[in-house]
């Protein structure tokens, strides 16, 4: 994949519905169950509500975040840098509601609610990849 | 269905100690049992609630005092451990399976964050495995829907401590002030380190017996009248997961309408109740899902000061997990400990008047939840 994602220290090549690259936008890799209509993320083969099968629902445009929480201290374990801003966006297509941070905001006084987010790839430390929601210019 | 009496309670101090896992658990299974006035050779099955110990954790546990050589089995479901351990102890005496069985609730948790929390690498990698996020996106969601505001979070913290101060089992016993409750350390905004509970190590356990040995040591009679638990159902959202659905609903309200049902009483019929108080916002939230009122009054029933000591309805007379820290796995069984010693009329400085009616609520990670209802015999009024 591109932009080293293959080679990644922790895995997360399955969170992403096409190669990430770092600071680029990119859909995330959600699935869909084909009886119940249930959403999730990461995709699952089974569908965690009724078992059933799922089919691919990349999702990542237009995410509405209404509530913010923020990490002040990096937790062990952790690549992000600390102070980072945590949201819950809300993508409204598939119907999910996703803990993302946003990029860019160390603090939550930094976000203006409600705003517009998208998905983009982020690099974390020497050799993974994760996502992280970028707010849209204007934020809404 | 045979009624399921609580005949005896123990307890083992919330806090930091050097003693093992087993030692604690051990302390309280003790207390309880001679405060039942049963023999461990009366004990038909032993159910012990614990989070994160090692192997055969609920044998060595009652190793340290018994080799009566009954049946022991382990229980472990996060934060709600207790109320499983409750709810299989519950389901033996009313069938009629079993006349006595002790429930103990032992943890010494490491300090800090809680670890094997059930996130993913890419989770912990990320920035995303800790669970005061959820707990912060929560407590912000309440903040922006409802007209609670900062300082109400900080007086559920003031309102615990005070009632902790007079518990001399809580492990943070002094009292605190709105000031210093908002001037804390943010750990999770909004929520500061004043307004998070603590995991710690302690021990709680209970005796369930059939009424005839109940009524052995002559102490009031408590009926344990419902012990509910869920796990997670399609429109829930908990902790660890990352994704749930848009407008999630959470696993402890379901929890209480199955309790209240069972039990035949409603939040109406209450004088107290025992709430899990992860942190402020949850206690505010556990009003709602425990229909203590309606959602978006959360605020104004804290304000009304019905939910204190010395108000209609207190809500952690014991101090709550704010004042007494959280071990996992004992945590439900000390919110028992506390309703059966406020039923019971024994709960000193902190005895809730005319205390008849009491409900617990648990609520954990991987979508688990569990709501029980205890009244002294004679039940609701």
């Amino acid at each position: 994949m591109a932009d080293g994602a293959g080679a990644t220290a922790i895995p997360t090549q399955h969170l992403f519905a096409g190669p990430p690259v770092d600071g680029r936008e990119v859909l995330l890799a959600g699935s869909r169950c084909v009886a119940c209509d249930a959403a999730d993320f990461p995709a699952r083969e089974r569908c965690a509500v009724c078992g059933g099968s799922t089919e691919a629902a990349p999702f990542g445009r237009a995410g509405v975040v209404r509530h913010v929480t923020a990490v002040l201290h990096s937790a062990p374990g952790s690549l992000r840098e600390a102070p980072y801003v945590v949201g819950l966006a809300e993508f409204a297509d598939v119907g999910l509601a996703v803990l993302g941070v946003l990029a860019g905001a160390t603090a939550v006084g930094d976000v203006e609610l409600p705003t517009t987010v998208d998905t983009v790839a982020t690099r974390l430390g020497d050799d993974s990849l994760t996502y992280s929601f970028a707010i849209r210019a204007g934020g809404r | 269905m045979n009624g399921v009496f609580v005949a005896g309670v123990g307890i083992h101090p919330f806090g930091r100690f050097p003693a093992t896992v087993s030692q604690l658990g051990a302390a309280a299974a003790q207390a309880a049992v001679a405060d039942a006035s049963v023999g461990m050779d009366e004990v038909d099955m032993t159910f012990v609630a614990n989070v994160g110990g090692d192997m055969s954790t609920g044998q060595m546990m009652i190793g340290e005092f018994s080799a009566a050589g009954g049946p022991v089995i382990t229980v472990e479901a996060a934060c709600a451990s207790s109320g499983s351990a409750l709810r299989l102890g519950w389901e033996l005496i009313r069938s009629g399976a079993a006349e006595v069985v002790l429930c103990v609730g032992a943890e010494k948790a490491p300090r800090g964050f809680i670890a094997n929390g059930g996130f993913e690498p890419w989770q912990i990698a990320g920035g995303l495995g800790v669970h005061p996020i959820y707990f912060g996106i929560w407590a912000d969601e309440l903040l922006r829907e409802t007209d609670a505001t900062a300082e109400d979070l900080a007086q559920v913290s003031v309102k615990n401590h005070r009632h902790g101060a007079l518990n001399p089992n809580a492990m943070f016993r002094d009292e605190v002030t709105v000031e210093q409750v908002l001037a804390s350390r943010m750990v999770c905004p909004p929520l500061t380190l004043l307004e998070l509970c603590a995991p710690n190590e302690g021990a709680a356990a209970a005796v369930l017996t059939s009424e005839a040995v109940a009524r052995r040591n002559g102490r009031p009679l408590v009926e344990l009248k419902a012990v509910s638990i869920v796990s997670r159902g399609a429109t829930d959202w908990f902790s660890p997961s990352v994704a749930g659905p848009i407008g999630a609903t959470r696993p402890s309200a379901r929890a209480a309408r199955l309790a209240y049902e069972t039990a035949g009483i409603g939040p109406e019929d209450l004088d107290l109740v025992e709430c899990q108080d992860t942190d402020s916002a949850s206690e505010l939230y556990a009003y709602r899902d425990l229909g203590l009122c309606a959602a978006g009054d959360e605020a104004k029933l804290l304000r009304s000061g019905a939910t204190a000591l010395g108000g209609r309805l207190p809500v952690n007379s014991s101090g709550g997990l704010l004042s007494k820290g959280e071990p996992l796995g004992a945590s439900g069984l000390g919110q028992l400990h506390e309703l059966v010693v406020q039923l019971r009329g024994e709960a000193g400085e902190r005895q809730v008047d005319r205390a008849r009616v009491g409900a617990g609520q648990v609520i954990g990670a991987g979508y688990n939840a569990s709501v029980m209802v205890v009244a002294a015999a004679g039940g609701a009024r």
